[in-house]
């Protein structure tokens, strides 16, 4: 009759243990973040001469492997060069989240990390509620690939994944819309 | 031009240089320039005055970053915790409207104690970053350190 009650004293236990991280499980920088379902009558017009943007192939923060074409799935993209420690990244998100509101199932946002520690990557999600799916790149492989030498930096790629500037420094709101409106017909 | 000659006129070029260098990085404002100050030679493109960090190949050297400025005889005269940089200027050309211009990333320093006038070596994040440094008259502390034109380094 003990044994039976510490056993059940154990299961409830570890059930709200369970239940517990799986609250503290928000999806932050994952699979979950990754755009939706295009909107219909969605059109978007190519760059001439933008060449191939490089590689996004990486992981995001919760092992998920990624590319381009994933992340961008058939819609411009907007990615973001970015690091925790990076004060003029954190006074950017407003713009990315302004374009993100304006466009919004039409453009596909990412930000690419530079930082080493993964748990820095995921306490400054959960602090800053960022919305956007987030390639981890320690080595700054593709940083490199975009010739960012210095967080912030923007990059955006239209929808046939040509390469249409990259901003060092970061691109502000108006900038980044005129060229929105460019490629985003639809 | 005989060799002597001409190793004495290197010098003097690269000694030149160097006063440059170290008048431009603390160009901004005298009156408002820390006591102490880490200057990334990165000659990265920024706009004056933004807040930076250190650029390829200097992107160790961040906000956050643990340095360490460590004397000659192992004794560490500061560690801290580095501060957002500042991107200063690095030369007097006119680059008209340029937004972005090539720009040192300057961190300023409160020192903890007096510094030694010899070379230290500086350690972000425990890694060593340069070797022989020294601090300017002005507080610089360059990384690069700035080249010994004396020749007193190689005795």
């Amino acid at each position: 009759m003990r044994l039976a009650r510490g056993i059940r004293s154990a299961v409830i236990a570890a059930t709200l243990i369970a239940a517990l991280a799986a609250c503290g499980a928000e999806p932050r920088g994952g699979a979950e973040r990754m755009p939706g379902e295009l909107s219909d009558g969605a059109s978007f017009t190519a760059v001439d001469d933008a060449p191939a943007a490089p590689s996004l192939e990486g992981e995001l923060v919760d092992g998920t492997p990624v590319d381009l074409d994933a992340l961008a799935a058939g819609r411009p993209l907007v990615v973001q060069f970015a690091a925790t420690w990076c004060t003029t990244c954190a006074d950017q998100e407003a713009a990315l989240a302004a374009v993100a509101r304006e466009y919004g199932d039409d453009l596909a946002i990412a930000i690419v990390t530079g930082d080493e520690q993964p748990a820095d990557v995921t306490a400054y999600l959960d602090r800053r509620g960022l919305p956007y799916p987030v390639i981890a790149d320690p080595d700054l492989r593709i940083w490199r690939a975009y010739a960012v030498t210095e967080p912030p930096a923007t990059a955006l790629i239209d929808a046939q994944g040509g390469l249409v500037r990259v901003w060092p420094g970061g691109a502000v709101e108006s900038t980044m819309r005129e060229q929105l409106d460019r490629i985003i017909t639809g | 031009m005989t060799s002597r000659a001409t190793r004495a006129a290197t010098c003097v070029a690269i000694a030149i240089a160097a006063a440059a260098l170290v008048g431009c990085a603390g160009a901004s404002d005298a009156a408002s320039d820390p006591d102490l100050q880490l200057v990334v030679r990165d000659g990265n493109l920024r706009a004056l005055g933004d807040a930076c960090a250190g650029a390829r190949p200097f992107d160790d050297i961040h906000p956050g970053a643990e340095l360490v400025l460590r004397a000659g005889d192992g004794a560490d005269v500061l560690t801290t915790a580095l501060p957002d940089g500042e991107a200063v200027k690095i030369d007097d050309i006119d680059y008209g409207n340029a937004p972005r211009v090539p720009s040192f990333c300057r961190f300023a320093l409160t020192p903890t104690g007096d510094l030694p006038d010899g070379p230290l070596t500086v350690l972000i994040d425990g890694e060593v970053v340069a070797e022989g440094a020294t601090v300017s008259d002005e507080g610089m502390v360059f990384v690069p350190p700035l080249a010994d034109v004396t020749g007193k380094g190689s005795e």
